[in-house]
């Protein structure tokens, strides 16, 4: 069975009550959308999920492609979940299973390698066959960014609204545009953050605004080392290692943790789908409705005030509560009739949803093959089969990819990003045989040349394996079966426009009080209960869960207001 | 399905491993047969291990630097520890980082990392010294030897060949880490002198004073081979370090073990060592304190004074060197933590175990390096104790701990947290005076063996 | 302690600190290590008979205040502003676009092209407008960490000046030869390709710099950027300050973390309370104090400082105007901005990366005497293309490489100009290695270091501070186009470094 239909036979939701009423009603099943609902309902609320497509998940999905051949289709690896989600819905009792990936290699030309493992006196060996000074600058580096990820995971804890108010509070002579109540923990983390020692706070500044290889040029030396660590600069990102602005998606890696343990990845078995089914499960543990196959239109309004959606079939859902994990061209562009907006607030919410950047870059390339790939540099089987294996041999290597694609054209050297998830867990496929999953760059949504759909998603299938086989000799002789995915492919079945896997480039243009709109940085949008839970909200990207859980706890926020409000402010503390 | 995959039990193909570094220095190339065919680097080995590989009964190891080291060669540590204390023991201690630091503006490079002043170092002599970073904060202590005027040689505990080449950035200076191309043995105890004597040539031991090195030759017998000696050492006893070139560690090693036997001479472990270097009061880097570099947070930084290391800070030196103005502000408000001796009363130990109705099950077990805290008499926390251990010479149970420059006094009265049994219970004990065991003999002019000396 | 305040320096920075501390009525003495003042705005006899700036020579960012303040008028500065701000040619697959300073005239010669782009033009030089008031405020102070928060939370600027500056610009534009001209005004000295995050703060910075009324205007002095200089040095002469040339410090003394002086090179040593220095932060700290003198953390901040985005500039005399196709004349006297589209400039970006030389040169023009024909023999003009972008670090080094650079620079002017190799009668070049050499430019970087957000605003050095930490020396104060807010001829650094030394 998988784990799939499982979370489908258990506590198919409470059916709904008053015919079509619902206390929240959330758009978009991915994991976001899941989360969200799973904290509406494990509040109380009547809550139902609605996803267009036939299966939950969005970009969080696993299919069995091939008979006995399990993927994880666009999304591989987890680390961005926060704690909170996990503890906070019982995920590991739902069924999440997390197996490390404990080191990563980079094979390089001519058999040579770079290879990181969890002992930090191996790795220090390893660099130190490129660059002493390099394996030696590693300590301190990776002290660094331990220090920014706790900063960023505390700063994560903030809604951003009330992180600007209250940065605003201690740093301008007013901040009266941003109308916020700052709680004492925010006020706490805006504290910490400010008090921060100058030159951590540079750090900061500089990730905002430098370029990733320009960063980590700050320590160390040796090519083939800034290419490795850069990986997690680009994932995602049309940005190259040297283009400005890079070093912030580096952060955004960083964040990444498994049980507390800093800048660990870890593979749910069964595929990541399992994942947005464990939260499925807890969802639906609360009494949340989940319903597929359906497609909202619009968000309906009353009085300035959301009263529910249209489903692209004519229905009608009513409830006073819609949160959108979609990304903001529907969520604002297309959802939202700016006329329902009460007074100005609703003025260029389109167009600003429309200059949204949230091109993808990045296509997936999943591999069904006989047996394990022999690397050049490490023929034999290994641990390291069970890290990441990078093909990002060089700077120039990655920035050539990225000029390829800048142009519209896809890489023809492509960097790779890969797992073998059947090592990590066997269930994926049958056994003696593997899947291989290749995160690989860059892909743009649009060709400047020819059309995907025209043979030129095969071509670029090809030169996947072209590369792999570079490395892995005799890798294309083992492949059973192919599975070639890129930006369109991304779009039409995870729903996101562009097929941006972070629901919108993470750049300085487009974070913090700019994710994804001024008027709707704060999850809430201008229509009163109407809210944004997805991606392409603070801090989101990657399978984190954290946008959702702030959102939904701000609309739990709102809805409290009112009762208070309605009983007359008779509450108090 | 893993043995189906070669997972288990598939013999190495040989084109495998083609581009590991060769062997440096013999001892790593071939030497043993991997267990598999998994890992792309094969475990380092010192190049004295062919040697203690056969001789280490307990087969208890321990990773140092990345290098499988003994821990005890028999499955106690005692006998090891009395051979320093006793006769001789010679201890593998190659795995330091070693530096070469050589060119017109090596001195000046050194005068600029180090608190010490380097200025006073003549060719010959060896330095104890710590080295700090811009903050004053503690980055490592080691020694320096001056090999000639503009060639010198550092040994450290982790590396630091990046902090040396920038703080000389622009100065006519070379580094080069050298870990690989040399084997070190320390031989210490009593009769060191003697084996020492007896395993060269060429090397004047009556004449070396404490800190003193010199260039000899292996032999005789042994096929020659260069060797420097210093009369350093990790134990607080009379002792010598051996510097050889890794091509000729076996020879050196079969020498002093040739010349040991008829001194009672032992290989000893890893955990000898610390017994010996915890009574001499000597602090260890990771243990008792931890390097700026790795401190995760600024409370876990130390001064050098901090640390114990004070007297290594030179600040009338003329050179100015990193950490400089830092220092001199503490030298003016004082440190606010120091690196004490701790005493634990026997009897208090006697009273809490006999609560459980036992002895104190101290005895012969090696020093423990889990961190407790330690309480002011009122019962908060001023401080941890990092090393603490029952000393089989001393008869006693000592400790070294970080606290409080206000209870840093020796006489100091102080609980500290000991395990009795399942239990954690405080036991009252005394700042004395560092080091716990200074024998004579470790810096007497021409030292000769003997119960006093 | 001597109260003499030393200027390593006769840039225009440098001078007008001098102008300042001077009238303050402080003992100042300025060292120039060339024959000439000026610096990187030095006008020389490069072509005999023809006054050629070897740097920057637009003033349309020089703050008027401080040129009221030191009477610069008086002592022979006469400014003339160019009738327009930036001209693209036309090729055979692209349009000519004109960018004048008033809106109107612009709009009219861009509905010749884009009836579009005629419409969005006005709006968009009230928005920049705007957005380049709100940061004009913080580019003539020191900056503080509280800065940047303000930024944080001022949406609209900060998206403005984060994004790539093409993506910004499609927005509203469409035409390639409008979106070139602008990208064109912005990206000298970053190194960047419009495609970059970021590039949209250099061009906040011309306009926010330029004067709001107009987007950034061109502005000349009359015989040359030099005829700044002399007036510079003329107001701070009059002021008591002493000045001289052929100079070369080649030590700031320190004496016990403290400036104590100077050190020329032929031994001669001069005391001072206090150093300005306007060298790069290179030479300033690695060259004239030293790294063994420095923390190594700060030696390591020092040396991460990027200067990519070299210049070489090829002056040519001409035996009359170039024919750009489609411009005329008063469309000559402004920027030329030699490129069809912003990829044109994205690409020469790209080579640079890889340390090469770019098939097409990125070249911005200039023709100086079409504003001022006193530059020239009559009869003559004097075409400056000076071309961004390139590496320091060419691969096969710039022996070869100068030469074939040439070439292709001749190459690409004759696609713009067809028939321009025929009127070329005498030529001179400044290459990277020339600009390192002859003006202390650290890897050919006109700008002292890239003018991008990883080194601009609170992350640029400023007179006493850097980044929310004091200098390591005190006494030494920052004063040159590597601090903040920048490069260009702004007269800012200076005044910043003056204005700060005077408060102390």
């Amino acid at each position: 069975m998988t784990a799939e239909s499982t979370a489908a036979s258990i506590g198919s939701g409470t059916p709904s009550r008053g015919g079509g009423r619902f206390d929240a009603i959330v758009v978009g099943a991915g994991h976001n959308g899941l989360v969200a609902a799973a904290y509406l309902a494990r509040a109380g609320l009547d809550v139902v999920v609605l996803e267009s497509s036939p299966e939950i998940g969005g970009a969080t999905r696993s299919e069995e492609a091939f008979p006995g051949f399990r993927f994880s289709v666009f999304s591989y690896l987890v680390s961005l979940l926060r704690p909170e989600v996990i503890h906070e819905l019982d995920l590991v009792r739902h069924g999440l299973f997390l197996v490390p990936t404990a080191s990563t290699l980079n094979p390089l030309p001519g058999g040579d390698c770079l290879f990181r493992e969890a002992d930090p006196q191996r790795t220090y060996r390893h660099i130190a066959r490129h660059s002493r000074r390099d394996a030696e600058a590693l300590f301190e580096y990776k002290l660094e960014m331990r220090r920014m990820g706790h900063l960023m995971y505390r700063l994560q804890r903030a809604a951003p609204d009330e992180l600007a108010a209250a940065i605003g509070d201690r740093v301008a002579e007013s901040a009266e545009h941003l109308d916020v109540d700052v709680s004492a923990e925010v006020a706490d983390i805006a504290r910490y953050f400010l008090d921060l020692p100058a030159a951590r706070l540079r750090s900061f500044v500089q990730m905002l605004t430098m370029s990733s290889a320009d960063f980590l040029g700050q320590w160390f030396e040796s090519d083939v080392l800034k290419a490795a660590l850069s990986s997690s600069s680009i994932i995602g990102s049309m940005l190259s290692p040297r283009t400005p602005g890079s070093a912030y998606v580096l952060l955004h890696h960083y964040m990444g943790e498994v049980d507390g343990a800093y800048r660990e990845w870890g593979f749910q078995k069964g595929g990541t789908g399992a994942v947005a089914a464990t939260i499925a499960r807890a969802a639906r543990s609360h009494g949340a409705e989940i319903r597929t196959d359906s497609p909202v239109a619009r968000v309906l309004a009353r009085d300035g005030r959301t009263a529910g959606v249209a489903l692209a079939n004519g229905d009608e859902l009513r409830a006073g509560v819609v949160m959108s994990s979609a990304a903001p061209q529907i969520s604002l562009g297309r959802l939202l009739d700016p006329e329902d907006v009460p007074g100005d607030a609703g003025a260029g919410l389109v167009e600003r949803a429309a200059r949204w950047q949230s091109g993808g870059c990045a296509g997936k390339v999943n591999l069904a093959i006989s047996g394990l790939p022999r690397f050049e540099c490490m023929p034999e089987p290994g641990p390291h089969l069970s890290g990441g294996i990078t093909i990002a041999p060089g700077l120039d290597y990655v920035d050539r990819a990225y000029d390829e694609a800048k142009y519209g054209g896809f890489s023809e050297r492509p960097f790779i990003d890969m797992i073998i998830p059947s090592v990590l867990d066997p269930d994926m496929a049958p056994p003696g045989k593997h899947v291989l999953s290749c995160f690989v760059q860059y892909a743009p949504y649009e060709l400047a040349a020819g059309d995907w759909d025209d043979g030129r998603r095969e071509a670029f299938g090809d030169a996947v394996v072209r590369t792999l086989a570079e490395y892995a000799p005799g890798i294309e002789d083992q492949i059973l079966h192919r599975q070639v995915l890129v930006p369109p492919d991304i779009e039409a079945i995870a729903g996101i426009p562009g097929g941006n896997i972070f629901h919108g480039e993470l750049r300085l243009s487009q974070l913090f009080l700019l994710r994804p709109d001024p008027a709707a940085a704060a999850f809430r949008t201008p229509l009163p209960g109407y809210y944004l839970c997805g991606s392409s909200t603070q801090f989101g990207g990657g399978i984190s869960g954290g946008p959702a859980r702030l959102a939904a706890l701000r609309v739990l926020d709102d809805l409290r207001g009112v009762e208070s409000a309605a009983g007359g402010g008779a509450e108090t503390p | 399905m893993l043995e189906a995959e070669g997972l288990i039990g598939r013999s190495p193909d040989s084109q495998a491993y083609r581009w590991l570094p060769g062997a440096p220095g013999g001892g790593v190339a071939g030497s043993s047969p991997r267990r598999n065919g998994l890992r792309p680097l094969e475990p380092l080995r010192t190049p004295f291990h062919r040697r203690t590989s056969v001789l280490c009964e307990s087969d208890s190891w321990r990773d140092w630097s990345g290098y499988t080291c003994v821990e005890t060669y028999e499955p106690t540590p005692e006998r090891e520890y009395w051979a320093v204390r006793n006769a001789a023991a010679l201890i593998d201690v190659s795995p330091l980082f070693k530096y070469e630091i050589a060119g017109p503006d090596a001195e000046r490079l050194l005068d600029r990392v180090m608190t010490r002043d380097f200025s006073k170092c003549r060719t010959g002599r060896v330095m104890y010294t710590s080295w700090c970073n811009e903050e004053g904060h503690l980055l490592q202590d080691g020694n320096v030897q001056r090999l000639a005027h503009e060639r010198f040689l550092v040994s450290a505990a982790e590396p630091c060949l990046r902090w040396f080449e920038d703080c000389g950035w622009s100065m006519d200076v070379d580094v080069r880490d050298i870990s690989e191309e040399i084997g070190v043995l320390a031989l210490q105890g009593p009769r060191a002198r003697a084996i020492g004597e007896a395993a060269t040539t060429g090397i004047d031991f009556g004449a070396m004073r404490y800190f003193d090195l010199a260039a000899g030759e292996i032999g005789p017998g042994a096929g020659g081979g260069q060797v420097t000696v210093t009369r350093t050492g990790y134990t607080g006893d009379l002792g010598y370090e051996f510097w050889v070139a890794s091509e000729r560690a076996e020879a050196l090693w079969d020498a002093l073990v040739d010349a040991g036997r008829d001194h009672g001479l032992l290989p000893a472990g890893l955990l000898a060592l610390d017994m010996a270097r915890t009574e001499a009061g000597l602090v260890l880097i990771d243990v008792d304190y931890v390097s700026a570099v790795d401190a995760e947070i600024e409370v876990l930084k130390v001064t050098p004074a901090e640390a114990g290391l004070g007297f290594t800070v030179k600040l009338d030196k003329q050179a100015d060197f990193v950490g400089r103005r830092a220092l001199e502000l503490e030298r003016d408000r004082g440190p606010a933590w120091a690196m004490v001796g701790l005493e634990v009363d026997w009897f208090e130990l006697e009273r809490l175990w006999s609560e459980i109705d036992l002895r104190p099950q101290v005895v012969g077990q090696p020093a423990c390096r889990e961190p407790t805290p330690v309480f002011a008499p009122g019962g908060w926390q001023v401080g941890q104790c990092t090393t603490r251990f029952f000393s089989p010479l001393l008869k006693k149970y000592l400790g070294l701990a970080t606290v409080r420059g206000e209870a840093a006094d020796p006489g100091t009265e102080l609980d500290v947290e000991v395990a009795v049994g399942y239990g954690r219970r405080r036991a009252k004990a005394r700042v004395v005076e560092r080091p716990f065991f200074n024998p004579p003999r470790k810096t007497a002019v021409d030292p000769t063996p003997g119960v006093n000396g | 302690m001597s109260d003499r305040v030393v200027i390593v320096g006769g840039g225009h920075n440098g001078l007008v600190a001098a102008a300042l501390l001077a009238r303050s009525g402080r003992d100042v003495v300025l060292l120039e290590a060339r024959p000439e003042l000026g610096g990187l705005a030095a006008t020389r006899e490069l072509i005999p008979g023809h006054r050629v700036d070897a740097g920057s020579h637009d003033l349309g960012m020089f703050r008027r205040s401080v040129m009221e303040e030191l009477e610069l008028g008086g002592h022979g500065l006469e400014l003339i502003e160019a009738p327009a701000v930036a001209a693209v040619p036309a090729t055979a697959d692209s349009s000519a676009v004109v960018l004048w300073p008033e809106v109107a005239r612009t709009v009219e010669g861009l509905g010749q092209v884009s009836r579009r782009d005629a419409a969005a033009w006005p709006g968009f030089v009230f928005e920049l407008a705007e957005r380049a008031a709100a940061l004009e405020p913080l580019l003539s102070r020191p900056l503080e960490l509280a800065d940047m928060g303000r930024l944080l939370i001022a949406p609209e600027l900060l998206r403005t000046l984060s994004s790539p500056l093409e993506e910004s610009l499609r927005e509203r534009f469409e035409n390639p030869s409008l979106l070139a001209a602008l990208c064109g005004v912005a990206l000298p000295a970053t190194g960047l390709g419009p495609r970059a995050n970021g590039t949209g703060w250099p061009l906040l910075f011309h306009c926010a710099l330029g004067g709001s009324d107009r987007l950034a205007p061109v502005v000349r002095a009359r015989g040359g950027a030099g005829a700044l200089a002399s007036a510079l040095a003329a107001s701070a002469a009059a002021s008591g300050a002493a000045i001289r040339t052929g100079a070369v410090v080649s030590r700031i003394l320190v004496d016990a973390g403290r400036v104590a002086g100077v050190r020329l090179a032929d031994g001669e040593r001069i005391e001072a309370g206090a150093v300005i220095s306007t060298a790069t932060l290179s030479v300033t700290f690695l060259d004239l104090i030293g790294a063994p003198l420095l923390e190594p953390r700060f030696v390591r901040r020092v040396l991460n400082v990027k200067y990519r985005g070299a210049a070489a500039r090829l002056a040519l005399s001409l035996d009359g105007l170039p024919a750009f196709r489609g411009l005329e004349r008063p469309a000559l006297t402004g920027r030329i901005v030699l490129a069809e589209q912003p990829d044109d400039i994205e690409r020469a970006a790209d080579a640079a990366k890889y340390r090469r030389l770019p098939p097409r040169p990125w070249i911005e023009a200039a023709l100086p005497t079409a504003l001022d024909p006193t530059l020239a023999p009559a009869g003559r003009h004097l075409l400056l293309a000076t071309v961004h972008h390139l590496p320091f670090d060419l691969e096969g080094g710039w022996a070869t490489g100068g030469p074939e650079l040439l070439a292709r620079v001749a190459a690409e002017l004759e696609r713009w100009a067809p028939g321009i190799g025929g009127l070329v009668r005498e030529h001179a070049v400044l290459l990277p290695t020339d600009y390192e050499a002859d003006y202390g430019a650290t890897a050919g970087a006109l700008h002292h270091g890239e003018m991008n957000p990883s080194q601009s605003l609170w992350l640029r050095p400023t007179a006493s501070a850097w980044a929310g930490e004091p200098l390591p020396v005190d006494g030494l104060w920052l004063g040159g186009a590597g601090c903040h807010p920048g490069g260009g001829l702004t007269g800012l650094p200076g005044m910043i470094a003056a204005v700060s030394l005077l408060r102390g």
